[in-house]
């Protein structure tokens, strides 16, 4: 029983300090769902303006940045160009390396991880209910800022697809996943936080200009199978309901050998606090 | 290894890159004893500290707490050792009493917390930032001290404490020692060793260079001799094994001298003396001795 109670123990800290990053992030998520909601009707006015708009830019510009699915005459399709295709994705990251880099390297810059070396608990119930604790926070950001998306919209009587908005939810979690584990098996071998962001926003700078010239520059087309933002793609989800098991595969794939592969280097690893 | 050890290091070594923080140490700690571990700054302290608590682990060698080792029970080792960091590095944003929540939900069982809360004069209520640098000292010993461990690995525990609360936790430690408990400290204030432990080990860039008991540190005590003479004396009738000449003139001697006095007063009783003076180095001195 102690040992249930230990894991418990450190996942509530963990969500306690992460408390008011999680409500921020999921507050500011949800303002900008409002705002994005209260605007819509005229936008819709609008409608075949933007879609001449957008029809004017090349194809493979709107495949490049994942946009080629756009319909502002559906709300699926408006709340896909204006959340899906930047700030919802960018606020996942950020919240995503928070959790990881504050979770571990932070702790350890901090010197605070020898308040928990020092207790009776192994090094495997440090990782996992830290690892799991971040899990919980982004499950939790992710469902609050992608689903309430259908009673708000609901409630100005706009008519939105649920089904389409929870597949989108199931890939944006899956995406925000992959980011946190990566980002936490940089910061479970490293032991400034810093250092976990610049890895890791590098990582996906790199991976964000790679699917971006892979839809621009032909003989590099391929480049795009290397980057998340290849199959993060939200507004195909959302407006048309598919939700493409390769993607799932892939993010799934990357958390689980990213979560195991910290977990060894953290439990071998010296920890000089 | 001794079934009866509760530190144990054998052959310790700890590289960092090309640099050997630690170099083959070996020491015991036995139960109810008090352990001095002294050496100047950046001699190996702290990482041999760290490798007791399994946070860094050796590159060769061997280390046991109560006979188990990362591999085999570390967290029952732990479960019976207080431990207070040098840095002490604690949550800012906590108060106090979520502080000892949390070790009391992680420990198990119950604590000493509010009584040795009371005892230290520390409120609870606090946050942690908000704490001086002695209230956080305290906090620290706290949780150390408040699942009564067999074992404390303290590390300078009265760094930023106050002479009354310096003499309060050499109480709380002599009476953690009376009931059976072992403790192992570091630490740069030699009045503190002699007045808490029982045994000192000295390192000094990465290695062990003294390990013995205060007791016999004592007995093996030293006199310094100074001599007025007469007349001009020829100094190389002084030279012995026992004898360290730490300055001399034409009628001027001061010598330092381990253990019997005599063959050095017969000495100097073939010259003319025309004044002397005999006093005990004290075990600072000695200690300063193993540092240099």
């Amino acid at each position: 029983m102690i040992s249930d109670n230990q894991t418990w123990t450190i996942i509530k800290k963990e969500l306690y300090q992460r408390r008011w990053a999680l409500f921020g992030f999921s507050l500011a998520a949800i303002l900008f769902i409002l705002l994005y909601i209260s605007i819509f009707p005229s936008f819709q006015k609008e409608t075949a303006k933007l879609n001449d708009l957008f029809d004017a830019y090349p194809k493979a510009v709107l495949q490049a940045f994942n946009i080629d699915q756009l319909q502002f005459s559906t709300f699926e399709g408006y709340i896909s160009a204006e959340h899906f295709s930047f700030v919802w994705p960018l606020m996942a990251i950020f919240l995503a390396l928070s959790l990881a880099g504050v979770g571990f390297a932070g702790e350890i810059e901090k010197g605070t991880m020898a308040f928990l070396l020092s207790q009776p608990v192994s090094r495997a119930k440090i990782y996992w209910a830290k690892y799991f604790s971040g899990i919980l926070a982004l499950t939790a950001f992710t469902a609050l800022s992608i689903l309430l998306i259908i009673p708000l919209a609901k409630i100005q009587n706009i008519e939105v697809n649920s089904v389409n908005v929870l597949k989108t939810t199931i890939l944006s979690l899956c995406f925000a996943w992959a980011v946190y584990s990566l980002a936490a098996l940089v910061s479970s071998v490293t032991s400034e936080k810093n250092r976990t962001y610049f890895a890791l926003g590098g990582l996906l700078l790199i991976m964000y200009v790679a699917n971006v010239v892979s839809g621009l520059v032909a003989p590099l087309k391929s480049l795009k199978y290397v980057s998340f933002f290849n199959y993060y793609a939200p507004s195909k989800t959302l407006t048309t309901g598919v939700l493409p098991i390769s993607s799932l595969i892939i993010f799934c794939t990357v958390t689980v050998i990213a979560m195991i592969l910290g977990y060894i280097l953290f439990s071998r690893r010296d920890i000089s606090v | 290894m001794k079934d009866d050890s509760v530190i144990e290091l054998t052959n310790v070594t700890k590289t960092f890159g090309t640099t050997k923080a630690v170099n083959a140490i070996s020491l015991r700690l036995l139960p109810g004893e008090v352990y001095g571990f002294l050496g100047p700054n950046g001699a190996g302290k702290t990482t041999t500290i760290r490798m007791i608590m399994d946070f860094i682990r050796p590159t060769q060698g061997e280390i046991s707490l109560f006979g188990k080792n990362n591999k085999n029970g570390m967290s029952y080792a732990l479960s019976n050792t207080g431990f207070l960091s040098a840095d002490n590095a604690l949550y800012a944003n906590w108060t106090a009493i979520q502080h000892i929540e949390c070790a009391e939900n992680l420990k198990g069982g119950s604590s000493d917390a509010h009584k040795l809360a009371k005892q230290f004069g520390l409120k609870l209520n606090a946050q942690y930032r908000h704490l001086s640098s002695g209230n956080k000292q305290k906090l620290a010993l706290i949780l150390a001290l408040m699942h009564r461990p067999k074992l404390l690995v303290l590390d300078e525990p009265t760094r930023g404490l106050d002479p009354l609360l310096q003499q309060e936790l050499y109480d709380i430690l002599h009476d953690f020692k009376k009931s059976g408990g072992s403790i192992f400290m570091s630490s740069h204030n030699l009045s503190e060793v002699q007045k808490v432990c029982d045994r000192i080990g000295i390192i000094r860039g990465g290695k062990m260079v003294a390990s013995e008991t205060i007791d016999s540190l004592r007995k093996r005590s030293t006199h310094e001799v100074t001599v007025q003479f007469a007349k001009p004396f020829n100094i190389s009738g002084f030279g012995a094994k026992n004898i360290e000449i730490k300055h001399s003139t034409d009628t001027h001697l001061v010598a330092h001298i381990q253990g019997d006095l005599n063959p050095f007063l017969s000495k100097i009783s073939r010259h003319q003396v025309s004044d002397i003076e005999i006093n005990h180095v004290s075990l600072e001195e000695m200690f300063m001795r193993f540092y240099q």
